[in-house]
């Protein structure tokens, strides 16, 4: 019975508030999505867990409100609190001392029960703020990693949490770039793109979509090459008419990532064509179809070193 | 990247189109709308400084 009542303080105190660490820390980050280790989920469930109980402990025997809120429980003295414990690890761990006195037993008990109940709504509670901080600010490594502090929090706290591919696939260190991929296919076709999402499964890339693919036409490259020309690699793009190219992870057979600077302008204009012609779908009949085109900034020196901070509109 | 089942929906059905230019034609689809039935052609520029022009077929012809 004794061992059956420490596996549910167990699961209590630290498998459900590293549980509830995890899912509010992924909020903010994706979390590794592997199975830990009994080790590994004990030791990083102690250190998640540590100080949120300390403070339930403090909140629930000092703070004049939740030292009797919820689960209130009357004569909520220290020593009465000692002796219902005493009487509960008695009546768990021998039978004999349970059959002396079950009313006495089952009074502390349930006392026991509604105290132990208000701590853990405080910890969980108290947990999930942890959670709430470490995930914001692991969220904004980019911003804080020059702070020796920060930086010392994240290798011994944060980055425990953040799946390996987050860094690498996310313009996560440099918020303004966008990750720009190569990748090279098991049948040995090179593609690029930029990378929009990844799928993970037991902590490994499982598969990746770029956006605005493209892929390299290598024969077309190698007859110049053969023919004698200096063939300029970015000719050999050829853009896939697709938005998004899923690729599946056992298909990659290596991946470049490279992190440039993230445009704000219009990359495809039949996107965008094709956007409008929906927003305006009703006016169609007036307006007939809608053609899109895009001008690189015309620099002036009125306008040299002027930084657009949003779309501003001009009527002709 | 939290990949949330919503986001994923939403990056299928933006394609390429920028968020902040859905966004724009979206809280100005009535002047949008009235510049291209009067004159045929809306321009604004994109946050980089690019002169994006809308053109509309009929009305540009009329």
């Amino acid at each position: 019975m004794l061992a059956l009542a420490l596996s549910v303080l167990l699961t209590a105190y630290l498998i459900i508030p590293e549980a509830i660490f995890r899912v509010i820390f992924g909020w903010f980050l994706p979390t590794k999505e592997f199975v830990l280790t009994r080790t590994d989920t004990a030791y990083r469930a102690v250190g998640i867990s540590i100080l949120p109980f300390i403070l339930a402990m403090l909140v629930c025997w000092y703070a004049p409100g939740p030292q009797n809120w919820p689960f209130p429980v009357s004569r909520n003295t220290v020593q009465g609190r000692r002796e219902d414990y005493k009487t509960v690890a008695a009546g768990l761990y021998s039978d004999a001392e349970f059959a002396r006195s079950p009313a006495t037993f089952w009074g502390a008990f349930t006392r026991s029960l509604r105290r132990q109940g208000r701590l853990i709504s405080w910890y969980f509670l108290l947990v999930a703020l942890e959670a709430l901080l470490w995930g914001w600010l692991a969220s904004r490594y980019a911003k804080f990693r020059l702070n020796r502090l920060y930086r010392w929090l994240a290798d011994k706290f944060l980055f425990h949490y953040i799946s390996k591919w987050h860094p690498v696939l996310t313009p996560y260190l440099s918020p303004d770039t966008v990750v720009r991929a190569d990748v090279l296919c098991t049948n040995d076709t090179l593609y690029q793109g930029y990378v929009s999402q990844y799928f993970l499964k037991d902590g490994q890339l499982s598969g990746i979509i770029l956006r605005i693919p493209k892929r390299f036409d290598r024969q077309r490259y190698l007859k110049a090459k053969e023919a004698g020309d200096k063939p300029n690699k970015d000719d050999y793009w050829v853009i896939i008419p697709s938005q998004n190219l899923i690729f599946l992870a056992d298909k990659i057979f290596n991946m470049n990532v490279s992190f440039v600077p993230a445009s704000s302008g219009v990359e495809d204009a039949a996107s965008v064509e094709k956007f409008l012609a929906d927003a305006f779908n009703p006016l169609r009949k007036d307006l007939g179809k809608l053609t899109v085109s895009v001008e690189k900034e015309k620099a002036s020196p009125a306008d040299s070193g002027k930084k657009s901070n949003g779309p501003t509109k001009t009527f002709n | 990247m939290v990949t949330s089942f919503s986001r994923l929906v939403e990056l299928m059905q933006q394609g390429a189109v920028p968020p902040w230019l859905r966004a724009y034609v979206e809280s100005n689809r009535d002047h949008i709308a009235s510049a291209l039935r009067e004159k045929g052609v809306f321009e604004f520029n994109a946050p980089n400084g690019e002169q994006i022009t809308i053109r509309a077929e009929k009305a540009a012809a009329a």
